[in-house]
C-alpha cells in the first residue's frame, strides 16, 4: 500500500473531527484524511477538487446540509456514484439505519464511546471494503 | 180449533158433524161456565156461540171472553132461533160478535161464514205472529243499538279522560268524533291540526296508511292555537277491527314536547363536548407528540457530549494516567457514572421509542429468545448461569420490542443474583385459553402465559406496584447495577400487545416473572400513544 488511502469526512463537532483522527492513527497504513464541516463544503470539495477521495464519512447531524441529504447529492454524481459512504452518527435509531442504507449508504456506524471501538470499527470496515473490491 | 157452545147437545151434535165433515177440528161446550173455562185454557180460532142458554146466555158469554186479553180478539158467531129482533142483533155485534146466525142454520151459509171466520182467523194469527217477531226484532235492534251507543260513549268518555289529543275517523275517513284538547290545536271538529310546513309529508303518508288498513305512527309539529307555536306530538291512528272489518280509526296526539326539546339540547350539549374533547383529544395527541418529541430529541442530544466524555476520559485514562493510580482511580469513577448515565439515556430513548407506532407481525419467540441470550453470552458464561428455556409459540407481534421485554427480564435475572448461587433462569411457555395470569392451561388456547423465573434476590411482593413504575429502583445502586426502566418497558411493551405482566416473588429465594398475551392481533397497528 504505497498510495495513502484518501478519506474525506464531513463533520461539524472538531472534537469528533479529532477522535476520527486519532482513530484513523492507530489503524494500520496510510490514511489521508480532509475534514469539512457540513455537507455543502464537503460537495464543493467534491466538484472541484481534481483528486476525489476514496471513502466518504458523512455526520448525520450538520448544520445547512446535513448527511442523508449530502448523500443524496452524491448519488447523483456519476464520477463518485462508485465511492463508498458511510453514515456516522450519535444515534443508533433503526430509522436513522434504514433512511441511511436506502440512501445508497456503504454502512452506518454509530459513534461508539471509546476510541478503540472506533479503531476496531473502522479497521472492519476497511477490510471488508478490501475484500469486497 | 173452533168451539162449539149449545145447551142442546143434539145441536152441537149437528154442528160438529158439519164441520169435522169439512176438516174443522172441533171442540165444544153445553154451558156458557164450561165454554169460558174452555176460553182460558186454549185458543180457538172460532166461537160458535148459542144465545139462548140457561144460567148464563150468549151475550154474557161474550162479554165475558171480551174481559180476556188472551181471547179477547177470537171471532165470534151468534147462534140465535129465538131473539131475531134487531135489538138483539146489535147488542150480539157490540158484544164483540163477528155475525149474527139466526136459527135454523142453514148449512151452506154456516159454513162459509165459518170458513171465511177461519181463514180469517188464520190470517190474524199469522200476522200477529209476525208482528210479533217483528216486535221482538226491533226489541233486539234496540238492544243492540243501546249497547253500541253505550260502548261509543264509553270510548268517547275513555278518550275524553286521556291526556292526549284524541279522535276517531269513520271508515269514509272523516273525522267522526274529537276530544276537547282538540280545540286547543283546530277550530273544527272536520279540520286536522296544522302541520309544520316540514312536516307536510305526514298527510300523504296517513292516507297510504289509512288506504291499506295499516296501524300509522309519526312524529309531527302541530301548531296550538294559542300561541301559534308549533310543538311535538307523537301521532298515532289505529285501525278497530270487528270480525276483519275496519269499523273506525282511534287516533291520538301524545305530547312529546318537552322529551323532544330536552333531547335536542341534550344531542346539542352532546354535540358540543365532542367537538371540545376533540378538539381537547388532538390538543393532548400534540401536547404527546411534543413530548415525546422533547424526550427523544433530549435523549439524543443528551448522548452525544456524554460520548465525547466517555471518549475523552478514556483516552485519558489509557494513554495518560498509566503512573497516576490516585487519577486513574478518580477517573474510573467518572467513566462508570458516565456509563450509568449513557444506560439512563439509552433506556429512556427506548422508552420514547415505544410511542411511535408499528405493526404487529408474526414473531417467533424461539428466535428472540436465541438472539437474546447470543448478545448475553458473555454473561452468562461470566456469572456461570444456566438457562433453560422451553418451546416458545409463534405470535403476532413487534420484533424489537417483544426482544426488549425479555432481554430486560433475562438481563435483570442476571443481575440481580444472590452473591452466593449461580443464577439458574427458567423459562416456560403454556397455551391458555382466557387472559388471566390463572387460566387453565388449553391446547388451542389463544393465549399464552409466559414465566421467566430465577433464583435471585427477589424482592417483597408488597412492592409488586413498583417496580413496574418508571424510575422505581428497590435495590440499592451500589450493589445492583440497573435504569429502573426496563421493567416499566416491559410492562408498557406487553400492555401494547394486549397482554398483563406480573410478578411473583419472595426475598431471598427469587423472583418470577409472568407475562400473558394473545397469539393473535385483531388490530395489526399498535396504537401509538403513550
Amino acid at each position: 500500500m504505497n498510495v495513502p488511502i484518501r478519506c474525506l469526512i464531513a463533520e461539524d463537532d472538531v472534537d469528533d473531527q479529532e477522535i476520527f483522527s486519532i482513530a484513523v492513527s492507530e489503524l494500520e497504513g496510510q490514511y489521508d484524511c480532509t475534514y469539512t464541516l457540513n455537507g455543502i463544503e464537503a460537495l464543493e470539495r467534491l466538484t472541484h477538487d481534481s483528486l476525489l477521495p476514496h471513502y466518504i464519512f458523512l455526520d448525520l447531524n450538520m448544520p445547512r446540509m446535513n448527511g442523508i441529504q449530502c448523500l443524496a447529492e452524491i448519488k447523483k454524481q456519476d464520477r463518485l456514484s462508485q465511492t463508498p459512504v458511510v453514515i456516522y452518527s450519535t444515534s443508533s435509531g433503526q430509522s436513522f439505519i434504514d433512511d441511511a442504507l436506502r440512501h445508497g449508504a456503504a454502512t452506518f456506524i454509530t459513534k461508539p464511546s471509546r476510541i478503540s471501538d472506533l479503531v476496531t470499527i473502522l479497521n472492519e470496515f476497511f477490510i471488508t471494503q478490501i475484500n469486497n473490491k | 180449533m173452533i168451539l162449539i157452545v149449545d145447551d142442546r147437545p143434539e145441536n152441537i151434535f149437528s154442528l160438529k158433524t158439519l164441520l169435522e165433515l169439512h176438516g174443522f177440528r172441533t171442540d165444544t161446550a153445553e154451558s156458557g161456565e164450561e165454554a169460558l173455562k174452555k176460553v182460558l185454557n186454549q185458543s180457538y180460532a172460532l166461537i160458535i156461540l148459542d144465545v139462548q142458554m140457561p144460567v148464563m146466555d150468549g151475550f154474557e158469554v161474550a162479554d165475558a171472553i171480551l174481559g180476556f186479553s188472551k181471547a179477547k180478539d177470537t171471532p165470534i158467531i151468534f147462534l140465535s132461533a129465538a131473539n131475531i129482533e134487531k135489538h138483539f142483533i146489535t147488542q150480539g155485534y157490540t158484544s164483540g160478535g163477528m155475525d149474527y146466525v139466526t136459527k135454523p142454520v142453514d148449512p151452506d151459509i154456516l159454513l162459509f161464514k165459518v170458513k171465511t171466520f177461519h181463514k180469517l182467523s188464520e190470517q190474524r194469527r199469522e200476522l200477529i205472529m209476525v208482528q210479533s217477531s217483528l216486535r221482538s226484532e226491533i226489541e233486539n235492534r234496540k238492544k243492540t243499538q243501546q249497547e253500541l251507543d253505550s260502548r261509543i260513549e264509553e270510548l268517547h268518555s275513555v278518550l275524553e279522560s286521556l291526556p292526549q289529543i284524541a279522535f276517531t275517523i269513520a271508515t269514509d275517513g272523516e273525522v267522526e268524533y274529537v276530544n276537547e284538547l282538540w280545540y286547543k290545536y283546530s277550530d273544527k271538529l272536520s279540520v286536522f291540526p296544522v302541520t309544520h310546513p316540514d312536516d307536510s309529508s305526514s298527510t300523504s303518508e296517513w292516507q297510504t296508511h289509512f288506504k291499506q288498513g295499516l296501524e300509522f305512527i309519526r312524529e309531527v309539529r302541530i301548531k296550538e292555537l294559542a300561541t301559534a307555536q308549533y310543538l311535538y306530538y307523537l301521532l298515532r291512528i289505529i285501525p278497530i277491527k270487528q270480525n276483519d272489518q275496519i269499523m273506525k280509526w282511534v287516533g291520538t296526539y301524545t305530547d312529546i314536547h318537552q322529551h323532544k326539546v330536552v333531547n335536542e339540547t341534550l344531542e346539542q350539549k352532546v354535540k358540543e363536548r365532542t367537538k371540545e374533547l376533540s378538539t381537547k383529544n388532538v390538543e393532548l395527541e400534540n401536547r404527546n407528540h411534543e413530548l415525546q418529541q422533547f424526550a427523544w430529541v433530549a435523549s439524543h442530544d443528551l448522548k452525544e457530549p456524554l460520548r465525547k466524555i466517555q471518549t475523552f476520559s478514556h483516552l485519558l485514562r489509557d494513554k495518560h494516567l498509566k503512573d497516576l493510580p490516585d487519577a486513574k482511580s478518580y477517573l474510573d469513577r467518572t467513566i462508570k457514572s458516565s456509563e450509568r448515565m449513557s444506560d439512563l439515556i439509552n433506556a429512556l430513548l427506548d422508552y420514547s421509542r415505544l410511542s411511535v407506532s408499528s405493526f404487529f407481525e408474526k414473531t417467533n419467540l424461539n428466535t428472540v429468545l436465541n438472539e437474546i441470550l447470543s448478545d448475553l453470552e458473555v454473561t452468562i458464561t461470566e456469572k456461570n448461569a444456566i438457562v433453560n428455556a422451553s418451546e416458545m409459540p409463534v405470535v403476532d407481534g413487534v420484533h424489537s420490542q417483544l426482544r426488549q421485554v425479555f432481554q430486560n427480564l433475562i438481563s435483570n435475572s442476571l443481575k440481580f443474583s444472590r452473591p452466593d448461587v449461580f443464577p439458574h433462569i427458567n423459562i416456560t411457555s403454556e397455551l391458555i385459553s382466557e387472559k388471566s395470569f390463572t387460566s387453565p392451561v388449553s391446547a388451542l388456547g389463544e393465549y399464552c402465559r409466559i414465566v421467566v423465573s430465577d433464583n435471585g434476590i427477589g424482592f417483597d411482593e408488597k412492592y409488586l406496584d413498583k417496580v413496574f413504575t418508571i424510575f422505581q429502583r428497590l435495590n440499592d445502586r451500589r450493589l445492583y447495577e440497573g435504569t429502573g426502566i426496563g421493567l416499566a418497558i416491559a410492562k408498557k411493551i406487553i400492555e401494547k400487545h394486549n397482554g398483563i405482566i406480573t410478578a411473583k416473588s419472595k426475598e431471598n429465594e427469587g423472583a418470577s416473572f409472568i407475562l400473558v398475551f394473545p397469539l393473535h392481533q385483531i388490530v395489526l397497528e399498535q396504537h401509538n400513544e403513550i
